[in-house]
């Protein structure tokens, strides 16, 4: 068994234990057994995601100041608390919060899986020269895996990164704007969401 | 004797060979179409999951017992697998060799009982299902997804950039992600609706009946619905930076006291429309960054 086997069958192992020829392949390399390390770690982390009650205040406190930091938000002034643009009082608000860190939560750990399966060097597609260089370092990784299998593929992603990536900007933009706006900041969650779906359906496109 | 003698003092010998010809082509055309077939029983609530690349793939409810895959393989540089396992049946596309969109075309027509589960996962290609009464999962890149006569379901719908069609769904739970492809329901109903696009437009055509939440968001693309005049529903109706256009005779319920914290009431009020229909029955919430909202009754 090589390691595109012993990857294909991923789920499985995680999920069962997998058989002799798995565990036979998973004590010689070294690179798999260090991604299996990291999918237990991250299925662990992810159990921790469910907030079973509200963080301590120190939490948004330090949340606040982040975000102060950022711009998203002025300093309060004298005694007013206020409250992080994410995460307001009501219930409904908590829901986009969480909803929210679990969205960000979800693009870092596909990304974290995706660079552990594609760890290859940058490519110079010529189309990158051509248009501004707006990705990020993981947005490249991945637009070059795609544009390693197929070109137009990369190309359409590519176009849908950067709407996603304008979506998030538009959103982020009304948020600050209007830090209490539910409906501002349900936009910004579906934009988050929007791009957590197109790293979902290109590291399952790179890995068919 | 030469061949030419012949031919020459015999026409017919030409139209027999020209005939050949095109036999020969023909077979050859038609000889890489390989059809490959699969039958499992399953028990009810079992999984049938089908994962390929390029192509259709149609799967509609059969009578009985037993789920039947057939493929329609293009050319030899790809192979179909099949196998059952438990509960669990699955059929993949797989290359043996690096294979373009033509090449790589695999078909598929999948029937099932309509107690399975189906989770479909396809590259480009038309996408279709129907009267399936279990959960379904279905992500595409291109092509088209069509959806058909489903009920007490969970629907997960995926596209990266096709348009979406649900006709005829009464269901527990759609859920309908898209980032470019249009999305248009027709006759759709259940307790939970949301559907997620970011350039794409979204079109409902139907009464929101069930009771249910519904919500229509996106970013740069108009929301369009079409309500009968006897829709029961509480409407709340907000395009960021386009506009809100209702026809709808609603009672209006938008005053500063509903306002946001930190919203200007009059942009607010600009771009919302906020109110009842007959009784307060489901919840509706369509929600766009810069599209345009239409509100329109039947």
């Amino acid at each position: 068994m090589n390691c595109a086997d012993f990857q294909r069958v991923l789920p499985d192992i995680i999920e069962t234990g997998g058989g002799a020829e798995e565990s036979s392949h998973l004590h010689s390399c070294a690179i798999c057994s260090d991604l299996v390390q990291d999918l237990k770690y991250i299925a662990e982390a992810a159990r921790m995601l469910v907030p079973m009650e509200d963080p301590s205040p120190q939490v948004w406190a330090r949340i606040e100041s982040s975000l102060q930091r950022e711009g998203f938000v002025r300093p309060a002034r004298g005694t007013v608390r206020m409250e992080p643009f994410l995460i307001s009082g009501n219930r409904r608000g908590n829901f986009y919060g969480w909803a929210g860190l679990a969205a960000m939560a979800l693009i870092a750990i596909t990304m974290l899986v995706f660079n552990r399966l594609h760890s290859v060097p940058a490519i110079d597609t010529g189309t990158t020269a051509q248009t501004p260089d707006i990705f990020s370092a993981d947005d490249k990784v991945l637009l070059n895996a795609i544009e390693q299998k197929n070109h137009s593929m990369g190309e359409m992603y590519r176009k849908k990164l950067r709407s996603v990536d304008t979506y998030i900007q538009d959103a982020k933009h009304s948020v600050k704007q209007s830090p209490g706006d539910d409906i501002a900041r349900q936009q910004l969650m579906n934009a988050y969401q929007q791009k957590a779906a197109v790293y979902e359906m290109a590291v399952s496109y790179t890995t068919r | 004797m030469n061949y030419r003698r012949v031919s020459a003092a015999n026409p017919s010998v030409h139209i027999v060979s020209a005939g050949m010809l095109v036999m020969v082509v023909t077979v050859g055309l038609f000889a890489a179409d390989v059809k490959k077939e699969f039958k499992y029983t399953a028990k009810p609530g079992s999984n049938v999951t089908v994962s390929n690349a390029f192509g259709g793939v149609d799967v509609r409810t059969a009578t009985g017992r037993q789920v039947t895959i057939t493929a329609t393989i293009h050319s030899d540089k790809v192979e179909v697998n099949s196998a059952q396992l438990g509960n669990r049946i699955r059929a993949a596309t797989n290359f043996l060799q690096q294979v373009d969109s033509k090449e790589g075309q695999v078909d598929y027509v999948v029937m099932v009982p309509p107690d399975c589960n189906v989770v479909v996962q396809n590259g480009s290609g038309i996408l279709r299902l129907s009267g399936v009464r279990n959960d379904v999962s279905l992500k595409a890149d291109e092509g088209q997804v069509e959806l058909s006569d489903i009920s007490n379901s969970h629907i997960h719908v995926q596209t990266l950039d096709a348009p979406i069609t649900l006709t005829n769904v009464r269901s527990q739970h759609v859920e309908v992600l898209s980032n470019g492809g249009k999305v248009q329901l027709t006759k759709v109903t259940g307790p939970e609706v949301t559907v997620k696009t970011d350039s794409g437009d979204i079109t409902y055509d139907g009464d929101f009946a069930g009771g249910g939440d519904y919500s229509l968001i996106n970013h740069t693309g108009n929301i369009n619905v079409n309500l009968p005049a006897t829709a029961s529903v509480d409407l709340n109706a907000r395009s960021m930076q386009g506009s809100v256009q209702n026809d709808f005779p609603f009672q209006p319920q938008t005053s500063a006291s509903v306002l946001p914290r930190g919203v200007n009431s009059n942009t607010y009020v600009a771009g919302t429309s906020k109110g009842t229909s007959s009784t307060n029955f489901s919840s509706v919430e369509l929600s766009s960054f810069s599209g345009t909202i239409r509100v329109k009754k039947r």
